[in-house]
């Protein structure tokens, strides 16, 4: 789905959790709730940290992708 | 299982949308979704779901089958959700069991969940002879004023995964005796059961010569959802689910002026007062705080304890979790199954990890269980020295936290401290503490109990919650209002015109 496995801003977030669980983890540490009452936000990841108010985007979403390759090496 | 999913017309893959009898809709630009079985992991069946096409198709249908639906009389429109009834009545059994199978929550509240589907159904059927205007007073002579209800136009109905066919029943039974119709766009967790109830429907409309009435569109929420949420056709948008996406949801509604019934996030408290029966406080804390794996929307989260009792409570309450046996939903005897998804689980992981960080003391639990599968967790009791900012939160687990109070003043200082105000309940023998709580100066939640844990609403009364819980009323009492257009008439039967306020227009 994700071709090289590589989340990007535009990755939808019921994609995300559906194929890496454990970046909902990671965004919680970050202060980001991507479920809430068990169901993802709908929209991407981009959408959420804009809501959120997360100053760098981009850069939080390099950290996940780091995230989740360290995870599943 | 295969003999259970073609029981209930399920196949190996399924079209995920439908507009009435032998009209599933299919798009081959559909994705597939995969619906997986929580307590093992494996895939029970497959579905298409919705395109922009295939929606486009459904709402059409409803939207015609508005205009002859509501020139049906609501009795008779009744008597399609009393047979409604009658069939969820004979698939009981089935219908139970595949909730479980495919949410995860254990068989007795599979078969509660069924059961309030068929009680919302007997209620609609008893409504279907009443919706109720008032007549006015009027201030001029010979005048008659009166209100009448009218039907309002096709629903979409958004539910959560936790409650995958109960909750589509309390709004699609008051929906249609009021004369709309309803598209349901269903969790993507727990597309099966959807297609099960939407097939028990199809049997009841083609029965009755109908379509368009009972409608299905599975989908992602950033597809089908926000489809929904935009379309001026769809009057009353009834959404369940978190705050953040309440949120999102209101604001798209209210832009095109339609209406919504938001049911959101709960932080639900049970408050034990110094003066509670604690065996009575000790079962209900048990049932609110680790039913359904903590995943009701009116899970007990929060558990405000007066100092005198807390120790004692905090003791029996670990006994009482030590004793929940945890494991296959259904199989008899298991009070606990698996959490809904991987990602629940790492979110309560997330969450733990977060209260620790904040002062929390881990007092029973906090571990996954790797050996019973991926999604199983320990029911958890965190102790909080104070209510810290995620506990504010609503975590969607089976995690409680304790926390302790001086006195009532205090306790309900905390217990409405949070954003949410879904549930509440105090424990108490007291007279004087009872109705403090529930007057104006005590919760401020939509639903408060005596003596009765949070969770466990009957379909009689009202369902919903204030604050960031949404503001909305599902079910029973008086809620059907909000699926209606109300209409204020006058009727002049004199021979003169006199303006109202005495105004003289000459």
């Amino acid at each position: 789905m994700m071709g090289e496995s590589r989340v990007t801003l535009k990755t939808d977030i019921e994609e995300l959790v559906k194929e890496f669980p454990e970046s909902v983890k990671f965004l919680t540490s970050r202060e980001v709730r991507c479920i809430k009452c068990g169901e993802p936000f709908w929209g991407s990841i981009g959408d959420l940290l804009e809501e959120e108010e997360i100053d760098d985007p981009q850069g939080l979403v390099e950290e996940l992708n780091q995230y989740i390759k360290e995870k599943n090496s | 299982m295969k003999e259970l999913l073609e029981k209930l017309g399920i196949k190996e893959v399924n079209p995920g949308v439908c507009a009435g009898p032998d009209d599933w809709l299919e798009d081959s630009q559909g994705k597939e979704l995969i619906s997986t079985n929580p307590t093992t992991g494996e895939p029970l069946a497959k579905v298409i779901q919705a395109t922009e096409n295939t929606y486009e198709e459904v709402v059409s249908q409803a939207e015609s089958s508005f205009y002859e639906w509501r020139m049906t009389p609501a009795p008779k429109r009744g008597l399609a959700v009393r047979d409604l009834g009658q069939a969820l009545r004979d698939l009981k059994e089935p219908l139970s069991e595949l909730v479980s199978l495919e949410m995860g929550k254990i068989k007795p509240e599979g078969l509660g969940e069924v059961q309030e589907m068929i009680d919302i159904c007997d209620f609609a059927v008893g409504l279907s002879r009443q919706l109720y205007g008032l007549t006015i007073q009027s201030e001029r002579s010979r005048h008659r004023m009166y209100e009448q209800w009218h039907p309002l136009g096709p629903i979409g109905v958004v539910t959560a995964f936790n409650f995958p066919v109960a909750v589509w029943s309390w709004n699609t039974a008051v929906a249609v005796v009021c004369g709309d119709p309803v598209v349901w766009k269903p969790s993507s967790e727990v597309p099966l059961t959807a297609i099960a109830v939407q097939n028990i429907a199809n049997k009841v409309m083609a029965d009755h010569g109908l379509k368009g009435i009972f409608n299905l569109a599975i989908g992602r929420g950033s597809v089908v959802g926000e489809q929904m949420i935009n379309d001026r056709r769809i009057s009353l948008i009834s959404f369940t689910g978190s705050t953040k996406m309440g949120r999102r949801v209101s604001e798209a509604v209210a832009k095109r002026f339609g209406r919504t019934i938001l049911e959101l996030g709960g932080n639900n408290a049970i408050i034990v007062d110094k003066d509670a029966d604690l065996d009575l406080a000790v079962r209900a804390v048990l049932f609110a705080a680790v039913g359904t794996a903590g995943q009701r929307c009116t899970t007990t989260r929060r558990l405000i304890m007066h100092k005198s009792v807390a120790s004692e409570l905090t003791e029996r309450i670990v006994n009482a979790y030590k004793q929940v046996r945890i494991g296959d939903p259904l199989k008899d005897g298991i009070l606990m199954g698996p959490l809904v998804n991987q990602a629940a689980v790492e979110d309560m992981m997330g969450a733990l990890e977060k209260a620790k960080e904040q002062g929390g003391e881990v007092i029973y639990g906090g571990n996954r269980l790797p050996d019973l599968g991926e999604r199983f967790v320990e029911p958890t009791i965190v102790k909080m020295p104070s209510q810290t900012e995620i506990v504010h939160q609503e975590t969607f687990a089976p995690i409680l936290y304790l926390l302790e109070c001086e006195n009532l003043d205090e306790a309900l200082t905390l217990h409405n401290e949070v954003p949410q105000g879904l549930s509440s309940a105090i424990f108490t023998t007291s007279l004087l503490s009872a109705e403090k709580f529930l007057s104006h100066e005590g919760s401020d939640c939509g639903l408060a109990n005596v003596n009765i844990g949070t969770s466990g609403a009957e379909i009689g009364g009202a369902f919903g919650g204030e604050k960031e819980t949404g503001g909305g009323r599902e079910s029973g009492s008086d809620a059907w209002k909000a699926y209606m257009r109300r209409q204020t008439t006058t009727i002049n039967w004199s021979k003169e015109l006199p303006l109202a306020q005495g105004i003289k227009f000459e």
